[in-house]
């Protein structure tokens, strides 16, 4: 087990070394079987996790608490798992492109392997190091169009997220140094021991702040529309499923220090701005990718609000949301990776016609725009109703149904492309039907799976049917709405909005919210946690 | 305490030089002093803990942490590669674009 | 005690690198105060780090710095060979009052003129020519109307400046080529 616990680490890097010194386009084909393996690999590892046993390992067989651990419970499975099942969509539907582009394999095997070691680790340096080389070949896939607005779009992911980094990296040292340990149980617990302290109170603040700036919440997300709307495709897929959450799971990792009143109280009134300040922009947008992009940082707001609501239901609506939300908006991306390529337009009124030119790409947009909504019989009612049934009671209810109202409202304008007669001959390569073949069965499959987990988490009153009629109700009643809202409000031209609305904020801008943000969360977190 | 004092002031100054200019090269050299000023926040705050080489038998004294040491040589490291990386990038920038003035590169899109 | 006045020192050479203006001198004093900074890790007791410090931030940071300023001040003119008949285009009148123009404008903005002749064998698009040769302008002739016709990139700053400067000559005719955003591969 540990010899499998290191080589799904290893065997991509080592794989990845071999695609770039072998620059044949035949050995290229070797990822497939590789991944393969992995998944196989990461099957074996899941059977003893679903029995009950986390698996934990030192390398090096170091006594425990010294040297570098890697822990493979319940929530690096979860998000193993949706890392392999992301890169097969990846990979198949890159493939007829770059099937003989060896450097393209060598940075997106790595990327694997590394996101792989980033949820396996245990310790707060080598958690460090990992999200460094993350950024950083992120940063190299996202330019690797060699478009203008692609470097562009590179630049400014790195210099920014290198800034949140380094914030982290003081957190870390504090920690280091007040407890003598890396150990993210060790350190953890000594945080919530002397939290009286100063000086833990800063680092909590550091951590508080870089975890933010990697999932792109209010006011550190201007990098996210920019970065994920030039890359190509695939890599855009692969950002918006899985890098995104990677600030979730440290707030998910170290929730025992995040768990005071009033950091979890600020944590809910900053995912809640986002969501709404997400879904508030996607509707002026009138780019594809970028309707897409501001609508991951809304969804990554509710989100924050499941896991901050303090209560255990909404920990695991919020792990289900990320489970849903990697699934959908996979498939979404994929889908207007094809449009994009197929007519050479970005502008959603100009592209038409594609349930009746191509049935299949049809039917996978509506599984997704469906899925996102929350439509009843899709995964996204289930995880977003369980949000909901953890906040009830405050005044955030509200935000989240005007949150669910703009989703609707903006899909309506998305799901514009489906009708009308057939423009454009929408073609794809059997490789890359198979891709979206397998998310979209991924999306169908969520919706069983959920069921079940929401039978266990909210035993009983989760199955009562007054309440599941009750909530097709109101999706019902906002999809009229939302549709005649539409079509009076939305649709006319308002320029002075729209200009506001499509005014990318720049690199100073952003580092001055940087700066205050952490100014004011150091500020307030020396008074009270 | 008066030394940490000064290196957060570097800190704070490299942070007011990232959000005042205009110029990309004066953006990456401002990240790599707030960079280095974290690392001098790191050695003088293990400073107290010892008083001699982390060189096992060098002096009867107690010899430094030699583990953040380790840690440290690492984030020097990757500053560097970040700081190459950002140059390409930049050298690539100066030719579609011409200019190397952020508002000019992010503020006029589309 | 020499440890704060090597801190103080620090804190001046951070100011100065947040007022200065000019690239050059930014990297010697990115250069002064790494060193300064070595000599503190040193006096901590941290050797290998003042080493590192020492090899990264003296020598091998500053070198990748002078190289990408150094590629920042070049203007890159490529002249169209076939259409100017061969040999004899350094004669024409028109292309000498060219070379006057792109020689003050090049002063007045304070960069480097490299002028590079080849064949144009495809339209120029941004994708076909500028990006990889990493060219500025295309000079070429209409021979009918006995036009200089130049070509740029859109997006690149300086070409709005030149327009600026050829509006006034009617036999210089300029063209934008806009840039689209590629279709993703």
């Amino acid at each position: 087990m540990y010899y499998i616990l290191l080589s799904i680490i290893f065997v991509p890097l080592i794989l990845a070394i071999l695609f770039y010194l072998v620059n044949k386009p035949q050995f290229n084909s070797m990822v497939f079987l590789f991944q393969v393996l992995q998944t196989f690999f990461v099957y074996v590892l899941s059977r003893s996790v679903i029995a009950g046993e986390s698996l934990s390992y030192v390398i090096g067989q170091w006594p425990m608490g010294i040297g570098i651990e890697l822990r493979l419970d319940w929530l690096s499975l979860i998000f193993v798992g949706m890392t392999t099942l992301g890169f097969w969509a990846a990979y198949l539907y890159c493939w007829e492109e770059k099937c003989r582009d060896a450097k393209y394999f060598f940075f997106i095997t790595f990327l694997q392997g590394s996101l792989v070691a980033l949820f396996l680790v245990y310790d707060l340096f080598s958690m460090f190091i990992l999200l460094e080389l993350v950024t950083i070949l992120g940063s190299i896939l996202i330019t690797y169009k060699k478009d203008g607005y692609a470097v562009k779009a590179g630049l400014f992911y790195l210099l920014y997220n290198s800034f949140g980094m380094t914030i982290f990296l003081v957190g870390v040292i504090i920690l280091y140094i007040s407890s003598g340990s890396l150990n993210m149980t060790v350190a953890g617990e000594i945080a919530q021991g002397l939290s009286q302290q100063v000086h833990i109170r800063f680092a909590v603040a550091c951590f508080f702040v870089a975890f933010s700036l990697k999932s792109a919440l209010v006011p550190v997300y201007t990098w996210l529309p920019i970065a994920h709307s030039s890359a190509p495709s695939s890599v855009s897929a692969l950002l918006s499923g899985l890098m995104v959450k990677i600030g979730l799971y440290g707030f998910m990792r170290l929730h025992g220090v995040f768990s005071g009143p009033f950091l979890s109280q600020s944590l809910m009134i900053v995912g809640i701005s986002t969501a709404l300040l997400g879904v508030g922009f996607a509707v002026l947008q009138t780019d594809i990718k970028r309707i897409l992009a501001y609508h991951t940082i809304s969804q990554v707001g509710l989100m924050v609000v499941g896991i901050s609501s303090g209560m255990e239901k909404g920990m695991y609506g919020g792990l289900l949301h990320m489970v849903n939300h990697f699934a959908f908006k996979t498939l979404l991306f994929l889908c207007a990776g094809i449009l994009i390529t197929n007519t050479g337009e970005r502008h959603i009124k100009k592209i038409r016609g594609v349930m009746a030119s191509n049935p299949f790409l049809g039917i996978a947009i509506v599984i997704g725009i469906l899925g996102i909504t929350g439509a009843p019989f899709f995964n996204g009612s289930i995880s977003k109703y369980i949000i909901k049934k953890s906040v009830e009671g405050t005044f955030v209810t509200y935000g989240l149904y005007l949150v669910n109202f703009g989703t609707l409202v903006s899909f309506i304008k998305f799901g514009q492309v489906l009708g009308g007669p057939s423009r454009y001959p929408f073609s794809i390569e059997w490789v890359k039907s198979l891709s979206i073949a397998l998310v979209a069965t991924l999306v169908l499959a969520m919706f069983p799976i959920g069921i079940v987990m929401g039978g266990r988490i909210l035993h009983g009153e989760f199955f009562s049917y007054y309440n599941l009629l009750k909530e097709s109700g109101i999706y019902l009643i906002m999809a009229i709405f939302g549709w005649q809202f539409y079509h009076r409000v939305v649709d006319r031209e308002h320029p002075w909005l729209k200009a506001k609305a499509t005014k990318t904020l720049g690199f100073q801008i952003s580092n001055a919210f940087l700066i205050v943000y952490f100014l004011v969360v150091v500020i307030f977190t020396r008074y009270q946690v | 305490m008066i030394e940490i004092t000064l290196s957060f002031l570097i800190f704070l100054i490299a942070a007011y030089g990232l959000i005042k200019d205009t110029n990309v090269v004066k953006s990456i050299i401002c990240l790599n002093l707030l960079q280095t000023a974290v690392i001098l926040i790191f050695i003088l705050l293990t400073r107290p803990s010892g008083s001699s080489l982390p060189i096992h038998g060098f002096s009867p004294t107690a010899p430094v942490d030699p583990l953040p040491q380790a840690l440290i040589i690492t984030a020097i490291v990757i500053g560097a590669s970040i700081t190459a990386l950002a140059l390409m990038m930049t050298v690539k920038i100066f030719h579609y674009y011409g200019t190397l003035d952020w508002q000019e590169i992010i503020e006029k899109e589309k | 005690m020499i440890v704060r006045i090597l801190l103080v020192i620090l804190i001046i050479l951070a100011i100065l690198v947040v007022k200065e203006k000019n690239n050059l001198h930014l990297i010697m004093y990115f250069s002064i105060f790494s060193f300064t900074a070595a000599s503190v890790y040193f006096l901590n007791y941290a050797l290998d780090i003042a080493l590192a410090e020492v090899a990264v931030g003296c020598a091998f940071v500053p070198l990748i710095y002078l190289i990408t300023v150094s590629k920042q001040n070049v203007f890159t003119v490529l002249i169209d060979k076939e259409f100017l008949h061969g040999e004899d285009y350094q004669d024409n009148d028109l292309y000498k009052k060219l070379v006057f123009l792109l020689e003050d404008f090049c002063s007045y903005y304070t960069l480097e003129l490299k002028v590079v002749t080849k064949r144009v064998r495809y339209y120029p698009t941004v994708q076909g020519i500028f990006r990889p040769g990493n060219i500025d302008l295309i000079v070429s002739l209409d021979e009918e109307n006995n036009h200089l016709v130049i070509t740029g990139n859109k997006s690149n700053i300086m070409i709005p400046r030149l327009d600026k400067m050829t509006r006034k000559y009617k036999n210089i005719d300029l063209i934008e080529v806009d840039e689209y955003e590629g279709l993703d591969e």
